[in-house]
């Protein structure tokens, strides 16, 4: 079974292509990191996955179902859930109540109290449980977010650069949540800038440039392919 | 609004540990959850009570009939301070209940309880034209300051309407619309009662229902935005985006609650139009819209007992005015607003909660 598809996808803005015949698959079980330039596509690709955009042509599919179709609250109730780039958290509701949002369209009772305080202590929450959400540091609102999203026990979590604006040791954290969570069968797809970050968490990377695919592989693969570190990586000879 | 959402935060963990029965009225979303607040509560209701023994008939119904716009300030409260949703054109539903509350008691009279099934279908033909129009409002993803103008224009569309229907062929069977000068000779309220019926007049047993529909109907907003359902309204004001993307058709959760607010807006007409008898396009027009407005922004938009409080405060001080300052009362009320939006955002019994707060604070710290 493959965990997530695009079939001939493409995106047209007013003219301008933003996605031009993407043909990606990822497998359950994975963590993939989407590289490239900026307006290579990797945040109109996001919102095609995500039913934000509909595309001007090709197919999505979900766990082998399409949902090309499908509006964004339903695709999260197939399984995918996201964080986004700035925190999509709830600033004026306290930490509790922001996780009890997201568990609450699936759980209820105890459970959902022990679900919470559960996610809370994955991302290492749980004493700032009464604060209000606004009032936590740019790294703990990013954690908070993740938790939210995971809460929702999906199969596939999007994340839109889930370590900006980081610390170094928080981005470390990160990494560490973001495998954890990989271990428990979750899988991940990422939009990554920090190629350091790219390395701890990734199995393999898909490059994107001018809307299309333009290098796919492991991280070694990708970091020994001359034409990815041209457009991308910069080389010794762009430095000069 | 900061300490006060912390203080709430300080429920909404343990409300979840809560007697079941508790955690109905209690929670995160409303101000007031301790035994102190439940037995200021108490007290209030028998105030409210005990009243009319202390007052002359006239005040009776003149607080009876600032009773009767609380529903409409409720409503407006669950659309906008909770799910974050300005309609300015509440008054569009208050007036579309009244008048079908005049078109069935004039034509069927107030015998066998039509009364009470005019102020049903009048509730019942506002929340379906607030479904029809917020239909179109939600689904057609109409938001922030296009949703204040669209349901303003609405009001004011229906207004101007209503005010030109001054013809006699302007009727709906013996029901005639009147054009400006309104629609009169609907019945008041009328129980049926064994040994005869009891017609609520302005006057105490009128008092005593208004009352008992305001407690229940606040206790039930309360469950209402306590409940899982209240949480998506709060998250759907917060951050609609995030919302969708737990999983919740947002669109669905904004049409419902203006259905609902919208109802109480229409059940504010019913009982303003027994009340007086009467119901005109003046009551819909944009002073009369504007007027809801201030109430729930100057209590406190994003609380059910703030917005009680405030709406029955100005309420008094805006009848006040106009008896003692004329026109002047619309300036009055104009710059109270202003003065609220600019230095309470959140209403000014938040705010005033809030300072009660912070002075508890600064004196346990000192000792």
């Amino acid at each position: 079974m493959t965990l997530l598809q695009t079939e001939n996808l493409y995106k047209h803005f007013d003219g301008v292509k933003v996605a031009q015949d993407v043909n990606f698959s990822m497998e359950p079980g994975e963590i993939r990191c989407l590289i490239g330039p900026n307006g290579a596509g990797k945040s109109t690709f996001f919102k095609l996955v995500l039913g934000e955009h509909q595309p001007s042509a090709g197919k999505i599919y979900f766990s082998d179902q399409e949902i090309t179709q499908l509006r964004s609250f339903e695709r999260v109730k197939q399984g995918i859930a996201v964080k986004f780039q700035v925190p999509g958290i709830f600033s004026e509701l306290p930490v509790w109540q922001n996780m009890q949002i997201a568990v609450q369209n699936h759980l209820h009772g105890d459970s959902m109290t022990a679900a919470i305080d559960k996610a809370l202590a994955f991302v290492r929450l749980t004493d700032k449980a009464g604060e209000l959400a606004g009032e936590l540091s740019h790294g703990e609102q990013q954690w908070l977010e993740i938790g939210m999203a995971v809460s929702t026990e999906p199969s596939l979590l999007l994340l839109d650069e889930p370590t900006a604006g980081m610390t170094p040791d928080e981005t470390a954290r990160t990494g560490e949540m973001i495998k954890a969570l990989n271990r428990e069968g979750m899988s991940i797809l990422a939009v990554e800038h920090d190629m350091e970050f790219v390395r701890q968490i990734a199995h393999k990377v898909t490059v994107l440039n001018f809307g299309e695919i333009f290098a796919e592989g492991t991280i070694n693969e990708i970091e020994a392919n001359e034409e990815v570190a041209r457009i991308y990586l910069g080389t010794a000879d762009d430095d000069e | 609004m900061g300490s006060l959402q912390r203080q709430g935060s300080n429920t909404a963990r343990s409300a979840s540990r809560m007697p079941h029965w508790m955690r109905l009225v209690n929670g995160p979303q409303t101000l007031g959850h301790g035994p102190i607040f439940w037995v200021g509560f108490a007290l209030a209701i028998g105030a409210a009570v005990v009243y009319p023994a202390f007052a002359d008939a006239w005040s009776v119904g003149n607080t009876a009939y600032f009773l009767c716009w609380v529903f409409m300030a409720l409503g407006l409260s669950l659309i906008w301070g909770y799910t974050g949703a300005l309609s300015f054109g509440q008054t569009a539903f208050f007036g579309l209940a009244g008048y079908t509350y005049g078109v069935v008691t004039i034509n069927f009279g107030a015998a066998y309880g039509m009364t009470l099934v005019g102020l049903l279908i009048g509730v019942g033909i506002s929340c379906l034209g607030a479904a029809l129009l917020g239909y179109m409002l939600f689904y057609g993803r109409i938001s922030g300051v296009f949703l204040g103008i669209v349901t303003l224009s609405t009001t004011l569309v229906f207004a101007t309407f209503m005010a030109q229907t001054a013809g006699s062929q302007w009727a709906i069977g013996d029901a005639r619309l009147g054009g400006d000068n309104g629609m009169t000779g609907m019945p008041p309220l009328t129980i049926p009662w064994v040994g005869g019926d009891i017609a609520l007049y302005s006057g105490v047993p009128l008092y005593y229902l208004l009352l008992a529909m305001l407690v229940l109907c606040y206790l039930g907003l309360r469950v209402l935005v306590n409940s899982r359902f209240g949480n998506v309204l709060v998250a759907i004001r917060e951050n609609p985006h995030r919302a969708e993307m737990l999983g919740y058709d947002i669109r669905r959760y904004q049409l419902i609650a203006f259905v609902i607010g919208s109802g109480l807006a229409g059940l504010s007409g019913v009982l303003y139009t027994a009340w007086g008898q009467y119901i005109s396009p003046s009551n819909m027009n944009l002073a009369a819209a504007a007027l809801p407005i201030i109430w729930v922004a100057v209590g406190g938009r994003k609380d059910l007992t703030a917005t009680l409080v405030g709406t029955l405060v100005v309420l008094g001080i805006f009848q006040n005015l106009t008896i003692y300052g004329s026109y002047y009362a619309f300036v009055i009320m104009g710059l109270l607003l202003v003065v609220v939006v600019v230095y309470l955002p959140e209403g000014l019994i938040p705010g005033l909660v809030r300072l009660v707060s912070r002075l508890r604070k600064r004196k346990e710290g000192l000792s």
